[in-house]
């Protein structure tokens, strides 16, 4: 399934995968990692149990240079 | 030293938070990370400001290898927000990230992209969302006492008027202004945005504020370290001379050696 994370299509092979899986996937740290889904925020709590759908949107953050 | 000021124990307490240092910086735009690290360290900071980005899968290094997350208190900003719905989601998301510690946040709205001057309407909506969310709301703000009300009556336990406008190092444009922020709300007053040097952070201490934030000023110099060294003593050094108190200006001299015993 094509999956769209911080303005790129990614395909995924698996089709249940999780947004914990994901951000494993991509060797981010959970800790500092925090995600919008569809622009909705997700909790850290229901990484494990969100599964990603065709066509999802996903925004991967964390924090970056900032005065 | 006098007895009736404890420059020692001189703390700025933000909301439920109580630190030693009154200077906080920025993280931007430095040339690289190591330096950034070297610069806030030499700073003497103990809150650090940081952006909320998407992550850059191509980027060789991570911001979060040079940040000592057990010294400093990060705290996140809003910049690059135009509305209060996006400023409130974004720092929605920051509360998501563990490296934030406390519920500290650093507000801002930007309203207009030439001067970066913030947008008092969408201001104020976001900082009474965020209040209401249990937040530590710090908002960078017009030099105008007014808005500086409203912000403290939203509960805003702190308000950060600018000197000047962001990265602009014009220094502090207005400093009756800020003096009248001072006397016209009870919580602290942090300056944001405008010092260029450090005799305009000396300078905006000597006006009676509890602190400064920095960033461009010191990334930006050419040599960073020494600029944050500069920045730390110039606080300090403002922050001293206010508590002592400075001489009344006079226009004609007053000898500073007595008259009496002398010879010729």
């Amino acid at each position: 399934m094509n999956v769209e994370i911080n303005g790129s299509i990614f395909e995924i092979e698996n089709e249940t995968v999780s947004i914990e899986k994901l951000i494993l996937n991509f060797n981010l740290d959970l800790k500092s990692t925090a995600v919008a889904l569809n622009r909705e925020i997700i909790p850290k709590s229901r990484y494990k149990d969100t599964m990603l759908c065709e066509n999802d949107c996903l925004d991967l953050v964390s924090i970056a240079p900032g005065g | 030293m006098s007895e009736n000021i404890n420059k020692d124990k001189d703390v700025l307490k933000i909301g439920k938070y109580f630190f030693s240092s009154r200077l906080i910086v920025g993280t931007g735009k430095y040339p690289d990370f190591k330096t950034m690290k070297d610069s806030i360290e030499a700073s003497g900071s103990e809150i650090i400001t940081v952006a909320v980005r998407r992550i850059d899968f191509s980027a060789k290094e991570n911001m979060l290898s040079y940040v000592d997350l057990d010294r400093f208190t990060l705290l996140p900003n809003t910049a690059g927000c135009y509305t209060a719905d996006d400023a409130v989601k974004t720092l929605l998301l920051a509360r998501e990230l563990p490296v934030f510690k406390t519920d500290m946040v650093k507000l801002e709205v930007i309203g207009d992209e030439k001067t970066l001057y913030p947008d008092n309407e969408e201001l104020i909506k976001a900082a009474r969302i965020l209040v209401k969310e249990g937040f530590t709301v710090m908002p960078y703000m017009m030099d105008d006492p007014v808005l500086a009300k409203k912000l403290e009556d939203a509960g805003c336990p702190v308000v950060m008027p600018l000197a000047s406008p962001i990265g602009s190092g014009l220094g502090i444009r207005n400093p009756y202004n800020i003096k009248i922020i001072k006397e016209a709300v009870s919580v602290p007053v942090i300056v944001d945005a405008g010092v260029g040097t450090a005799s305009d952070a000396c300078k905006t201490m000597e006006l009676g504020v509890d602190g400064i934030l920095i960033n461009t000023a010191i990334a930006g110099a050419k040599d960073p370290v020494g600029m944050a060294l500069a920045m730390k003593d110039a606080v300090k050094a403002g922050r001293l001379a206010y508590l002592s108190g400075r001489i009344p200006m006079k226009l004609y001299a007053q000898a500073s050696t007595q008259m009496e015993g002398i010879v010729f």
